[in-house]
């Protein structure tokens, strides 16, 4: 399920309702769920602290702060965000959902944010992997905010690879991204 | 060109609002030229670096700054001088949580300035402040040292700084690290 609006709100109230009624879930009886925030960048704090300045980095648009991710043609891959599930959660996650606003010139710049999995001894070959798509709708030439959910599989555990980028795909111009958040409904 | 002006000032105002972090206050002033809490880092950085941020303690957030047995060094901060200010930078005060455990260990930061172009020349700065002092371990404490940078700095050399594990094997962290010019 892909949901792409400006205004996050409106869409997320109802499907966090939707979600908190569906039940039959080990945390029934505890008093409530929310989104948890596993993760939150807006690239204001790469520079300075990462050995090298990533080239996908840009000052020219930025949703909040002076910086946000670009990719193009040249440069196909944003810096990626890559940690053990272990290091984000002390239970076996069920979903998480990416959300981040972007700015895509035209419908035909079809970048994507991917989201994987993969077993830490063969971190190249991800058993999971999953997309946001940027162009399903407009705006373009604005910001927007995109999210998507991913229900995980059992498969996963503490050691697996969590891996999240924008990749630029087929997109000939610039796609810019930036305040990207990864939660978990807990 | 008024009207320029003004929506050009509205979105530096939008823009300052904007930023997010710790303390907005310190974000927004603009002597601040570091402020970080460490919780936008952790999975962005290469392994040996991303090791030395932590979830175990944090002073605010959930990250913080980590050395251990296992890495004397964290990860370091660079950038320089004239990147980080307009004018010539002559006088900067670093301060910081830090939590050093009961037993012994201890551990500085460290802050350095060095030409980048020779950096296997002894940096013009050294500076290192100590971040267990007397009875204050087992708790957050607040740790803050003002330096003076040399005046023969110039606008390309390097301002560093990183946690360096001094002694014994507990761990020991830093938190809601800021820089700003002084006086």
């Amino acid at each position: 399920m892909t949901t792409t609006t400006t205004k996050s709100g409106l869409l997320a109230l109802p499907l966090l309702l939707l979600l908190t009624m569906a039940g039959c879930h080990p945390r029934d009886g505890r008093a409530e769920t929310k989104q948890r925030e596993l993760m939150h960048t807006s690239f204001e704090e790469l520079v300075g602290w990462a050995p090298e300045i990533p080239p996908t980095l840009t000052t020219e648009k930025a949703h909040s702060g002076k910086f946000a991710v670009r990719v193009d043609s040249r440069y196909q891959y944003s810096p990626s965000f890559r940690t053990q599930l272990g290091q984000l959660c002390s239970h076996r996650p069920r979903r998480f959902t990416l959300s981040a606003w972007v700015w895509v010139p035209s419908f035909k710049d079809d970048a994507v944010f991917v989201l994987s999995l993969a077993n830490p001894a063969d971190p190249d070959h991800p058993f999971y992997s999953k997309n946001v798509y940027l162009t399903t709708s407009g705006p373009f030439q604005e910001w927007k905010q995109v999210s998507r959910d991913f229900d995980l599989p059992e498969t996963i555990n503490s050691q697996t690879l969590l891996t999240i980028y924008l990749w630029n795909s087929s997109a000939g111009d610039p796609v810019y991204a930036d305040d990207w958040q990864l939660t978990e409904l807990w | 060109m008024r009207k320029t002006l003004l929506s050009f000032s509205a979105s530096l105002l939008a823009l300052s609002l904007a930023s997010c972090g710790s303390g907005s206050d310190a974000a927004n002033d603009p002597n601040t030229l570091i402020n970080n809490d460490f919780e936008t880092l952790a999975g962005w950085l290469p392994d040996p670096q991303n090791a030395t941020l932590s979830r175990d303690k944090a002073h605010s957030g959930r990250y913080a700054l980590k050395v251990d047995a296992a890495h004397d060094y964290s990860l370091s901060y660079r950038a320089p001088l004239g990147q980080l200010h307009d004018t010539r930078i002559k006088k900067i005060k670093i301060s910081a949580w830090a939590f050093v455990p009961a037993g012994g260990s201890t551990a500085s930061l460290v802050t350095t300035v060095g030409n980048p172009a020779k950096p296997d020349d002894k940096p013009m700065l050294w500076e290192a402040l100590e971040l267990a002092k007397g009875n204050a371990v087992g708790k957050w404490v607040e740790v803050s040292k003002v330096i003076a940078i040399p005046e023969t700095a110039a606008p390309t050399h390097t301002l560093g700084f990183y946690l360096w594990r001094t002694g014994g094997n507990q761990p020991v962290y830093l938190d809601d690290l800021r820089v700003a010019i002084a006086e």
